[in-house]
C-alpha cells in the first residue's frame, strides 16, 4: 500500500546549499514530520554574508538532520587551491537569485537563421508555473520515429541528490578550463593594445610591443597570441587576434577579406575536426567568439568603412562596436554619436551581437544592454592611490579614471563580456555562426552540380550528407532506368517500322510475281490459241488445197 | 579521464611553441565568473538523463527506480510469459528544487522468461545502438539543431543480478559482454535481502571474478578528481553493490522509512548496514550522475560513431593523407558519378550494337527481298522473251503459210487459166 509521501516546500535555501554543495540539507529517511529545513532553520548556517567576506562555514552539524545515518558530508569547506570560496559563490548574481522570474520573452530573432531561444521558459516562480511552461513550451525536436508523449511531471521531495548537478557541472567547469578568442579590429592607433592591457589587467602587449603603426604592411596581416590567465582558481585561455593594417592603406577595398578569410578558416578548421571518424574528445576551439570593432571617436556618425566591415561580417562573427578613445568627446557628443551609430546601424540594417536580457531578478549584474557601442578608454598607466590602484589617463586639466562608470563605459563592457556573457558570446558562435558556416559548405557540394546540364533536385537538407550520396545514386540509377526504357521502347518501334515496311514489300512482291505469271500464262494461252487457230486453218486449206489438187491433177490429166 | 587534452591542459601549454604564458590575475576582472555562467546556462536548460534497467521479470527493477527517486513512477509489473524481451520507456520531468531532471527509463520486460534465450541480448544491444544512431544521424545533418536535440542515449545501465548467491549465470555474463562497450554497466545484487552477511561477500567476490575472466568492463566510478576520489574508490571496492527497493514505509522509531517488514524483522533501505541502496543513490546521482553522461558520450557514442562511419567507408586518410570529411564527400560523391557515367556509357555502347546488329539484320532481309524481286523480274523477263520468239516463229509461219497460200492459190489460177 503506497503512503502519501509529503511534498517539499520549494523554498529557496541557496545560502545553505551554496555553503556546501555536497551537504544535504534535508534530513535523509522521507517522511519525517521535520521534513525540510527552511530558512527558519537552526543558526549554524550563516546568513549571506556582508561585504567583507567570512570564513567557509563549518561542517554543518548533525542538528539539521534527524537521521544519524547521514555520511561524513563530504564537505572539504577548506577551499582547495582550485576550489572557488563561498564568497565568490555569495556574490556570483546568478547563483544567488535562483528564484525565477516572469518568463523572458524569447529574444528578438535577428539572425537569419535559427537562434534556439536559449533562454527558454524555465525558471518560473513556482513549479506548477513552469509545468505549464513545460507542457506549452515542450518541444522535442526528435525525429518523428521517436516522438515521445509529453513526458511526465514528477516533484521530488529533495532527498535523491540530483540538485547537485549543477555543482557538478561547476566543478567538470573548472577543471576542464575556459577558452575564448578575441579578434580586435580597428585603424592603427585607436588603443587597441592599451585596450586589451586594460580589459584583462595584464600587460599582455608589453610597452616594447611594436604598436600597430609599427606592424603596418601593405597588407593586413593577421596575428594571434594566446595567454593563460588565472583568477581565483578559474584558467582562462585567452587567444587575441589582432588584425595590424586594416584600414590603414589608401585604397582600402577589400581590407576586410583577409579577416573574413581567417574566420572561415578557423570555422573550417574545428568543422573538419569534427567530423573526422576518429576525432579527440576535446576539440581546441579556434574559432573567434566576438570581434570588437573599434570605431574612431568622429563624433559625427559610422565611416564607410565601418559600414562596409560590419555588413560582411555581421553574420559570421559576434561584433560589438566600441567607441575608441572615449575621452576626446564630452558627454553631450557621445550621447548624440551614439545615436547616429546605432542609427546607422539600423539603417544599414546590421546585426551586431544582442546581449541577452537578464533573467536575473536581483539584478545584481546590471544589464549594460543600452550602453552599445561601449565608449572606452584604455590605459597602461597605472595610478596607485593608497591600497587603491587604478588605471588612470593623466592630463593637465584632471584625470580619467578608466573604471569610473561616468568616465567611460569600461566596466560596463567587461561586465559584459567577461562577467556575464562570455559563454553565450561562445554559445552564439556555435551554435549560430558556426552552424551557419557548415549548412553553408555542406550544402553547397550539392550546388556545385550541373553536370551536363543535369541539375539534381533540390537536396533534402534535413538528411545527413551521406544520405545524399545514396539520394543521388538512387535518382541517377532511376533515370538511367528511364533512359533505358525509353531506349528500348524506341528500338522496339522502329524495329517493328521496319519490319512492317519488309513485310509490304514481300508482299508487293509476291503480288508482282503472281501479275507476271498471270500475265505470262495469258499470253501463253493466246499463243497457242493462235496457233492452233493458225494450224486448223492451215489444216484445213492443205487439206482443200490437196483435194483440189488431186482434182487438179485429175483434170489434167483427163 | 585523465587523457583528455583541456584546454587549459598545462602539457598542452608547454608543448606549444612558443610555450603559452600564464599570468595571474591580482585585480579582479570577472573570470572567476566563469563557471557561474556554464552552471545557469545548465540549469535553465536542464538536464537529460537515461536510465536503463536489465534484470529479469519480478527481479525488482521497478521498486528499486521508485526507490532511487524517491516518487512512483508508472509502472505495471509485466508477466512471465512474454515471447521475447521487450524494452518498455518512460520519461518523466523531475523536479528538485528548481532543478530539472528529464529522466528517462527503460525497463526490459520479458528479460530472461523464455526458454531459448538466444536473442535476449541481442535486443537490448539493437535498442542501445538505436539510440546512438538517431544522435549520429542528427549529428550528420546538414541543417542541425544538437543544442534543442533530446539526448535519448543511454547513459547507465543498471544489470540486476538475481540473488542466488553462487555466481553469475551464463545468460548474464553473455548480456554483460554484449554491452560492455556500448554503455557503462554498474551490476547490482537484487533482492539482496535474501543473502546474509557472510554469503554476501562471497558472492560479490565471485561475481567480480568472474566478470575479470570473462573480460567484462564494468563502470568504474571515477577517481580522479580530488574531491569525490577517495569516496569513489571506496564505492568501487564495494561493486556490486547489494540492493533493496521499496514502495511500502513502515514506522521505525518515530519516522516512516522505506522499509520491507518481515516477520524477523524490518529491512531498511536506507540503512547502510542493510544493503548499499544509499551508496547508490548518492554515487550514481548525487556525485557522479556527470561522468556518466560525460563517458558516455565521449567514449561509448565515439566507439560506436567510428564503427559506424568506417562501415559506411569514410576514412581519415587515404594513402596515408589526411583527408577532412568535405574532400571525402567528394570523393565518394566523384566516384559514385564516374560509376553512373560508366553504366551510362555502357547502357548506350549497348544499345548501339543492338541497333546495328539489328540494323544488319532487317538489310539482309531487305537484300534477299530485293534480289528475289530481280530474279522474278528477270525470269519474267526470259519467259516474256521465249513468249515473243515462239510469237516471233509463229509469226513466220504464219507469213510463211499465207505466203505459200498465196502462191498455191496463184498457181491454181495458171493452172485454171490454161484450161
Amino acid at each position: 500500500m503506497a503512503l502519501r509521501i509529503p511534498q517539499t516546500k520549494m523554498t529557496t535555501i541557496r545560502q545553505q546549499r551554496r555553503a556546501d554543495p555536497y551537504l544535504r540539507s534535508t534530513s535523509n529517511s522521507i517522511g519525517t514530520r521535520n521534513d525540510i529545513t527552511t530558512v527558519d532553520s537552526p543558526p549554524p548556517i550563516p546568513p549571506p554574508p556582508p561585504p567583507p567576506p567570512p570564513p567557509p562555514p563549518p561542517p554543518h552539524p548533525s542538528s539539521t538532520f534527524s537521521s544519524a545515518h547521514h555520511p561524513t558530508p563530504l564537505s572539504n569547506t577548506k577551499s582547495l587551491p582550485h576550489r572557488i570560496t563561498v564568497d565568490d559563490l555569495h556574490q556570483s548574481p546568478l547563483l544567488q537569485s535562483l528564484t525565477p522570474t516572469t518568463p523572458t520573452p524569447t529574444p528578438t530573432p535577428t539572425y537569419t537563421d535559427y537562434r534556439p531561444s536559449i533562454y527558454s521558459n524555465n525558471n518560473n516562480s513556482s513549479i506548477s508555473k513552469s509545468i505549464l511552461n513545460r507542457r506549452e513550451s515542450e518541444s522535442n525536436p526528435t525525429s518523428k520515429e521517436h516522438q515521445q508523449t509529453a513526458p511526465r511531471i514528477r516533484e521530488i521531495s529533495s532527498n535523491v541528490g540530483f540538485v547537485s548537478l549543477p555543482d557538478q557541472v561547476h566543478r567538470r567547469s573548472i577543471k576542464k578550463g575556459f577558452e575564448f578568442n578575441l579578434m580586435v579590429v580597428g585603424q592603427s592607433g585607436l588603443g587597441k593594445s592599451t585596450f586589451i592591457n586594460t580589459l584583462f589587467q595584464t600587460e599582455l602587449y608589453g610597452q616594447d610591443f611594436p604598436s600597430t603603426i609599427h606592424r603596418k604592411k601593405k597588407t593586413i596581416s593577421i596575428d594571434s597570441s594566446s595567454i593563460i590567465l588565472k583568477e581565483k582558481g578559474v584558467q582562462l585561455r585567452l587567444t587575441i587576434v589582432d588584425t595590424p593594417g586594416f584600414g590603414d592603406s589608401v585604397d582600402n577595398s577589400n581590407c576586410w577579406q583577409p579577416i573574413i578569410d581567417y574566420i572561415d578558416s578557423k570555422y573550417e578548421e574545428y568543422l573538419n575536426a569534427e567530423s573526422r571518424v576518429v576525432r579527440k574528445a576535446h576539440i581546441i576551439d579556434n574559432r573567434i567568439h566576438t570581434c570588437l570593432y573599434f570605431i574612431a571617436p568622429t563624433g559625427h556618425s559610422l565611416q564607410s568603412l565601418d559600414i562596409e566591415f560590419m555588413k560582411r561580417l555581421h553574420d559570421r562573427v559576434n561584433i560589438i562596436p566600441v567607441i575608441a578613445k572615449a575621452d576626446t568627446l564630452t558627454s553631450d557628443e557621445l550621447r548624440l554619436f551614439k545615436k547616429s551609430i546605432m542609427q546607422d546601424i539600423i539603417n544599414e540594417k546590421i546585426k551586431l551581437y544582442e546581449f541577452p536580457d537578464n533573467n536575473d531578478e536581483n539584478k545584481i549584474t546590471k544589464t549594460y544592454k543600452d550602453k552599445v557601442p561601449f565608449a572606452v578608454v584604455g590605459s597602461n598607466f597605472v595610478l596607485e592611490r593608497g591600497t587603491k590602484r587604478a588605471r588612470v589617463r593623466q592630463y593637465t586639466w584632471g584625470t580619467v579614471d578608466v573604471e569610473d562608470e561616468a568616465h567611460s563605459d569600461f566596466i560596463a563592457l567587461r561586465s559584459m563580456i567577461i562577467k556575464t556573457n562570455l559563454n553565450d558570446l561562445r554559445d552564439v558562435t556555435h551554435n549560430n555562426h558556426y552552424e551557419n558556416y557548415r549548412y553553408k559548405k555542406l550544402s553547397s557540394f550539392n550546388m556545385n552540380d550541373s553536370k551536363n546540364g543535369k541539375t539534381l533536385q533540390t537536396p533534402s537538407i534535413n538528411k545527413n550528407l551521406l544520405s545524399q550520396i545514396d539520394d543521388e545514386r538512387v535518382e541517377t540509377e532511376a533515370r538511367l532506368e528511364k533512359m533505358s526504357r525509353d531506349m528500348e521502347n524506341v528500338y522496339q518501334s522502329k524495329v517493328e517500322e521496319k519490319l512492317q515496311k519488309l513485310e509490304e514489300n514481300k508482299q508487293n512482291l509476291l503480288k508482282t510475281q503472281e501479275t507476271y505469271q498471270l500475265n505470262i500464262q495469258q499470253e501463253e494461252q493466246r499463243f497457242e490459241l493462235k496457233r492452233q487457230e493458225f494450224e486448223r486453218n492451215r489444216r484445213q486449206w492443205e487439206e482443200n488445197t490437196n483435194k483440189s489438187g488431186y482434182n487438179d491433177q485429175h483434170s489434167t490429166i483427163s | 579521464m585523465k587523457d583528455i587534452p583541456y584546454a587549459t591542459d598545462p602539457i598542452l601549454m608547454k608543448s606549444q611553441i612558443p610555450p603559452i604564458r600564464t599570468f595571474e590575475l591580482k585585480d579582479e576582472c570577472g573570470i572567476n565568473n566563469l563557471p557561474n555562467q556554464i552552471m545557469a546556462k545548465a540549469i535553465s536548460d536542464g538536464f537529460v538523463f537515461n536510465i536503463l534497467c536489465v534484470g529479469e521479470t519480478a527481479c525488482g527493477k521497478s521498486s528499486l527506480l521508485d526507490s532511487l527517486f524517491n516518487t512512483r513512477l508508472d509502472s505495471t509489473p509485466s508477466t512471465h510469459d512474454n515471447t521475447r524481451v521487450f524494452l518498455r520507456k518512460n520519461t518523466y520531468d523531475l523536479f528538485e528544487r528548481e532543478i530539472r531532471l528529464k529522466l528517462t527509463v527503460v525497463e526490459t520486460a520479458g528479460f530472461g522468461d523464455q526458454i531459448n534465450k538466444d536473442d535476449s541480448f541481442k535486443i537490448i544491444g539493437d535498442f542501445i545502438d538505436e539510440q546512438f544512431q538517431y544522435y549520429l544521424d542528427e549529428e550528420l545533418k546538414i541543417k542541425r539543431n544538437l543544442s534543442n536535440y533530446h539526448d535519448t542515449r543511454i547513459h547507465v545501465c543498471l544489470y540486476f543480478i538475481n540473488p542466488t548467491g553462487h555466481s553469475l549465470k551464463a545468460l548474464d555474463i553473455l548480456t554483460m559482454k554484449h554491452l560492455d562497450n556500448k554503455v557503462n554497466i554498474l551490476p547490482i545484487i537484487a533482492k539482496s535481502d535474501t543473502i546474509s552477511k557472510n554469503e554476501l561477500q562471497r558472492f560479490k567476490q565471485n561475481i567480480l571474478n568472474e566478470l575479470n575472466t570473462a573480460g567484462i568492463k564494468i563502470y568504474r566510478f571515477p577517481t580522479d578528481d580530488e574531491t569525490l576520489a577517495e569516496e569513489n574508490s571506496k564505492t568501487n571496492n564495494l561493486l556490486p553493490l547489494a540492493i533493496i527497493g521499496s514502495n511500502e514505509t513502515v514506522k521505525v522509531g518515530n519516522q516512516y522509512v522505506r522499509a520491507r517488514q518481515y516477520p524477523w524483522g524490518v529491512v531498511q533501505v536506507e540503512n547502510e548496514n542493510h544493503c548499499d541502496f544509499k551508496k547508490l543513490r548518492d554515487s550514481l546521482i548525487e556525485k557522479n550522475m556527470l561522468d556518466l553522461i560525460e563517458t558516455t558520450h565521449s567514449k561509448h557514442y565515439e566507439i560506436f560513431r567510428r564503427n559506424r562511419l568506417t562501415e559506411l567507408g569514410l576514412t581519415d586518410s587515404v594513402d596515408g593523407k589526411q583527408v577532412s570529411i568535405s574532400d571525402t564527400i567528394y570523393m565518394k560523391r566523384n566516384e559514385l558519378r564516374q560509376d553512373l557515367d560508366k553504366r551510362e556509357q555502357q547502357l548506350k555502347e549497348t544499345f548501339m550494337q543492338k541497333v546495328k546488329d539489328k540494323e544488319v539484320e532487317l538489310k539482309e532481309i531487305e537484300k534477299q527481298i530485293n534480289e528475289q524481286l530481280t530474279n522474278i523480274k528477270k525470269q519474267y523477263k526470259d519467259q516474256k522473251d521465249k513468249c515473243d520468239e515462239k510469237w516471233h516463229i509463229l509469226e513466220q509461219e504464219m507469213n510463211l503459210f499465207e505466203q505459200h497460200k498465196r502462191s498455191n492459190m496463184e498457181t491454181m489460177k495458171k493452172n485454171t487459166k490454161k484450161k
